[in-house]
């Protein structure tokens, strides 16, 4: 049974940080008086404030269970999500496209596309960027309440209600700053929870020796999948010549350009529940160090998730063998069989606030990034212009409580995909992956004409959609499979890295094509917006004295965190 | 699209001759907004949560490993590992406090800055309470 054994001051820990929670709202909604107070934390907060925030938006429900999984399946190579897909999107983000969205003053990403290109383009990413965060948020908040019924044995339906009470809560009170304060605090509880699993866990298998041996020479009996491969589980770039010859299914192409150039870059540089975060900071050196501050913490969040994920495939060696999510031994479970395993009564309680924290900080960062997009993007400019500020403030409450009460239905939808990995993947590949294309060239491409983002954008959406659907057989869903698969790839992840691929060229090729044949919008409406033309007024580029100083250098910061990143592939290669 | 689409308005208007910022009117209403009336520097400083409950969080783990020891379902020659995590979160939580008190606030007003400006508020009030008698 996985349901742990949490003592009276287990209950203690977590009811703290549930009234913790709620007190950062109330508090920080002495701060809001204007809309932007509330959407965007008033473009007030320093930059390591916004950089851990940038990041432990991103450390939610999947990402920690998620990726464990992935340890726990793939081995080492996981650590590409990281080292090759993260990182370096993270640092483009700060040092490339970070001018242009603050420089520019937009309030969120669709908001770019308004300027850059046109309403329709503004709409159709507007719409899906809601509907997707819905979907998205649903599936945390199902995740939370998976977690809640598992490990404290609290009913799924009232677990999803507690949830979305608490993140309502929070976010209607305190806005982005009740967001971003809540994230801040998660990010130390949760490392609070999982370093010493991974300590007690280490010291239980013998040190990194000892897990590498127990993998590679296997007693009788079954194991997992991952021991076939024997040290292969603990390389990044061995056998990735095909597809075949590697943990993770997937070649080096797929690596680099699918998973590394089209997926992260879609994910990191143009998710608003990310770009949020730094668009929050006080000016546009402190929005530039956000992702760059964030991308540290990032190179070594692997060693609290990959490893951990190691470790309960040497403390389980069943692990995910019979391949149905829902078992005792499913891959997803492998970090609270862990916590259930070595943590005892003190420490579990942190380890299971933090989790949970982390599951609430994730529904958050899309709620938080929902009510803006709606606010801002469709509200103010389509539906009642020329209100008061007063009256969009309210806008966005509104629509915080509807995109809850929205998740809470989405959640239920989550609850009907036996896998929600899959399900989640879906969603990325479709509403995410294009858009990277889009952007790339809006901001390096002065020709690239306002038809041109439309087209681009449903080329890459329908495109990601196509090869998801050819390969997975399947209606959108979870509904019966319409006709057999005709797409073949090494593994999930693989048909993945594919699927963003073809996402990105769709998009790029009718970008192109339909901007050689339509007007493009002349210079003056472009400043600051594309390269190569810069604003005329240049106030806002401006660093102040303060960040002037060496180790506030974006560019420092920057290429250290991909040096890092290159010493730690050419470690493990 | 109508002369008083503010969607028209801000950015489309200036050719290169017009030196005055490319602005959109939307985001101008906004900004506005904030310039006249942003309640965002009364935000409170987290480190002061963070430090709290890292001190508070640490002394409970801290002390459930003194007085449990290692519990018997695990091994013997197990770490305390209570006693570990605990004192790290304290000291961690200490940290963020003194940090908190010591260091630049939110704004970038440095510990001195601050106290010169307490200061003067409370000079300030006391001119004030000097000055007329309060109450009805």
């Amino acid at each position: 049974m996985l349901k742990l054994s949490l003592s009276a001051v287990d209950y203690v820990i977590l009811i703290i940080y549930f009234v913790i929670v709620v007190a950062i709202g109330a508090l920080a909604r002495r701060a809001v008086a204007t809309s932007e107070d509330f959407l965007l934390a008033g473009r007030s907060l320093p930059a390591w404030i916004t950089g851990l925030a940038f990041i432990a938006a991103n450390l939610g429900a999947l990402e920690i269970l998620g990726q464990a999984a992935n340890g726990a399946q793939y081995g080492l190579m996981t650590a590409h999500f990281y080292w090759i897909g993260a990182v370096p999107a993270m640092v483009f983000l700060g040092l490339v496209m970070m001018p242009f969205y603050y420089g520019s003053r937009v309030r969120s990403v669709p908001e770019y596309l308004r300027l850059r290109f046109n309403k329709p383009t503004h709409v159709f990413n507007a719409l899906t960027f809601a509907v997707s965060s819905v979907l998205i948020a649903g599936v945390n908040l199902f995740a939370l309440a998976l977690i809640l019924e598992a490990l404290l044995g609290w009913s799924l339906y009232f677990s999803i209600i507690v949830g979305a009470v608490f993140v309502g809560l929070y976010i209607t009170l305190g806005g982005l700053s009740g967001a971003i304060y809540n994230e801040v605090l998660q990010f130390f509880v949760i490392l609070a929870g999982l370093i010493p699993l991974v300590v007690v866990g280490l010291y239980r298998v013998g040190g990194w020796h000892g897990l590498t041996q127990k993998i590679e020479h296997p007693g009788l009996g079954e194991h997992t999948p991952l021991y076939q491969w024997g040290h292969k589980a603990f390389t990044l770039w061995e056998g990735t010549g095909s597809s075949s010859t590697n943990p993770l299914g997937a070649s080096w192409f797929a690596i680099v350009f699918g998973l590394g150039f089209v997926l992260s870059f879609g994910y990191w540089t143009t998710n608003f529940a990310e770009v949020q975060r730094c668009l929050a900071a006080k000016n546009l050196s402190a929005a530039r160090r956000t992702p760059l501050i964030g991308a540290y913490p990032k190179i070594f969040i692997p060693a609290l998730t990959i490893i951990p994920g190691l470790i309960a495939v040497v403390t389980f060696p069943k692990l995910g063998l019979s391949g149905d999510p829902n078992s005792e031994l499913a891959y997803n479970k492998a970090i609270p069989l862990l916590m259930g395993q070595f943590l005892p009564s003190g420490v579990l309680g942190v380890a299971v606030t933090g989790l949970l924290a982390a599951f609430m900080a994730g529904m958050a960062a899309n709620v938080s990034s929902f009510n803006t997009v709606v606010t801002y993007d469709l509200w103010q400019p389509y539906v009642r212009r020329g209100r008061s500020d007063a009256y969009y403030l309210n806008v966005g409450r509104a629509a915080t409580v509807v995109g809850i009460v929205v998740g809470i239905f989405t959640a239920l939808i989550a609850s009907g995909y036996n896998n929600i990995m899959n399900y989640i993947q879906l969603l990325f590949s479709v509403f995410n992956a294009p858009l990277f294309a889009t952007f790339i060239i809006a901001m390096f491409w002065k020709r690239a004409t306002p038809w041109a983002g439309l087209a681009g954008l449903i080329a890459g959406t329908v495109g990601a959609l196509v090869t998801h659907l050819l390969y997975t057989g399947l209606i959108l869903f979870g509904g019966p499979t319409l006709f057999e698969p005709v797409l073949h790839f090494g593994s999930a992840q693989d048909a993945n890295f594919w699927g963003a691929i073809v996402a990105f060229v769709a998009d790029a090729i009718v970008t192109v094509i339909v901007s050689l044949v339509t007007k493009p919008k002349p210079d003056s409406q472009l400043r600051g917006l594309v390269h190569g033309l810069a604003r005329l007024d240049t106030r806002e580029e401006e660093v102040p004295a303060s960040d002037r100083v060496w180790f506030r250098n974006p560019m420092l910061l920057g290429f250290t965190a991909l040096g890092l990143c290159a010493v730690l592939n050419v470690i493990f290669y | 699209m109508s002369e008083r689409d503010p969607l028209a308005k801000g950015r489309g208007s200036g050719d290169d001759s017009y030196g005055g910022p490319e602005r959109d009117a939307l985001i101008e209403e906004t900004e506005k907004e904030m310039a006249e009336h942003s309640a965002a520097s009364k935000l409170f400083d987290i480190r002061f949560l963070i430090g709290g409950l890292f001190v508070l969080y640490g002394a409970i783990v801290l002390i459930v490993g003194l007085v449990e020891g290692i519990p018997a379902k695990y091994a013997a020659n197990e770490i305390n590992i209570n006693v570990w995590t605990g004192s790290v979160m304290l000291v961690v939580g200490v940290l963020f406090l003194v940090w908190g008190y010591f260091g630049r606030d939110a704004l970038g007003r440095s510990r001195a800055d601050r106290a010169a400006l307490t200061q003067q508020l409370e000079e300030h009030q006391r001119q004030a309470e000097e000055a007329g008698p309060a109450g009805p």
